[in-house]
């Protein structure tokens, strides 16, 4: 009787700070600020999702004035999708090799979360099928500084990680941007990600009106 | 080649949807008459998964072209050298398609494919030609938009943001400092 106690206190123990972190780690309840330094110990790396398609084709168009120089470069993509990994390597041709060696990229190939018209009975496996290779992607390359997505559903599962890693501490910064297409209406991943990302950047000043934490810079593509 | 200047219209349905209804509404006889009336020489469609309407429709036309060459295609790895090369772009309201088409500053009538679910690619074409930057066309009278177009005075599209982007990467990435 004692032990059942004893193991309810702690078991309720438990759910209440984690609670409390989780109410410290999600962005939309406890904001916080980017880092103002980098550890130049450590290389910074960036982990940029390609969604596919046009996700795909907005998210290069959105790094396009980068510099190869300030830190590497992880390109994840859905397995089956060359298109996203062939413009990937281009882009990065495009973008020439670092000056000072110091900084390269690399591809990493994830399960897709969902397949287009793939049934909803059949969906939470291949979510949990594409967080696995989340994970695998947090271990090697290794954990990036910042997590850069534009949907669709695998930057759910990705974000999903980040905060995992958040929770024991990691700092993995997240940012979300909805596509040009999306003028009065955020996407599903949008919608989804909202609370969870700590930069959402949307394209259009009348989605600010109701997500207020949404930040506009213009057409960015 | 051609010794006499050409003019290009340049039709795209896109890769992801099928729109045989604005291949079967391009290759209609007001259609190339209105391009011929307005100098068109050479009319170009992506026509994607719709080779048989662009077939059937394309023979149909023979007598009646006004000298409008029409050639087509399914698909191709990057439309931009298309879009580069043409006075008038009529594209499907796919998002990559209107941004390429705009940033090169092309006249540009967009198509909604009524028959798609989503209609937020119908609020994006409807905003930006409230904005001035493109003419909404509908596959019944495409020969009424393609007047319209021809006359209107477009405004100039802004460019890449890239910049402001890397600034707000960079700041999350805590190299900023390094500027």
């Amino acid at each position: 009787m004692i032990l059942l106690i004893i193991g309810l206190v702690l078991f309720l123990w438990t759910v209440v700070l984690s609670i409390i972190r989780l109410h410290a780690i999600i962005p939309y309840f406890t904001p916080t600020p980017p880092p103002r330094f980098v550890d130049r110990k450590v290389r910074p790396a960036i982990m940029i999702l390609l969604g596919s398609g046009g996700h795909t084709a907005e998210m290069l168009s959105l790094f396009s004035t980068m510099s190869p120089d300030r830190y590497n470069r992880t390109y994840v993509f859905s397995s089956g999708d060359t298109f996203s990994a062939a413009k990937a390597v281009a882009f990065e041709r495009a973008l020439g090799p670092s000056k000072s060696g110091k900084f390269g990229y690399k591809l990493v190939e994830i399960p897709r979360a969902r397949r287009v018209g793939q049934s909803w009975l059949t969906t939470p496996f291949s979510c949990l099928l594409c967080l696995w290779g989340c994970l695998k992607a947090f271990m090697n390359p290794g954990i990036p500084n910042t997590l850069v997505c534009n949907g669709p559903g695998s930057a759910v599962m990705m974000v999903a990680i980040c905060l995992l890693f958040r929770f024991f501490g990691f700092r993995t910064r997240t940012v979300y941007v909805e596509s040009f297409a999306r003028v009065k209406t955020l996407s599903l991943s949008g919608k989804l990600l909202y609370p969870f990302v700590d930069r959402f950047v949307v394209q259009w000043p009348g989605l600010k009106e109701k997500w207020t934490r949404a930040e506009y810079l213009g057409v960015l593509v | 080649m051609t010794p006499r200047p050409s003019k290009v219209a340049f039709v795209t349905v896109g890769a992801t949807a099928p729109f045989d209804d604005l291949i079967a509404a391009s290759l209609s006889s007001t259609v190339i008459a209105t391009l011929s009336s307005l100098g068109y020489t050479d009319l170009r469609i992506q026509f994607g998964t719709g080779r048989q309407v662009f077939e059937q429709r394309l023979s149909a036309t023979i007598g009646s072209r006004h000298s409008v060459s029409v050639s087509g295609f399914d698909f191709a790895e990057s439309i931009r050298e298309e879009i580069a090369a043409a006075d008038l772009v009529i594209s499907h309201a796919g998002s990559g398609s209107i941004l390429d088409a705009l940033r090169y500053q092309k006249i540009l009538i967009v198509v909604p494919n009524e028959s798609l679910m989503d209609n937020h690619q119908k609020e994006l074409s409807e905003e930006l030609e409230r904005q001035g930057y493109l003419i909404e066309g509908h596959v019944e009278d495409l020969q009424n938009a393609i007047y319209k177009a021809e006359k209107a005075e477009f405004t100039h599209f802004p460019e890449n943001g890239s910049k402001k982007f890397i600034k707000l990467v960079d700041e999350e990435m805590g190299v900023l400092s390094l500027d």
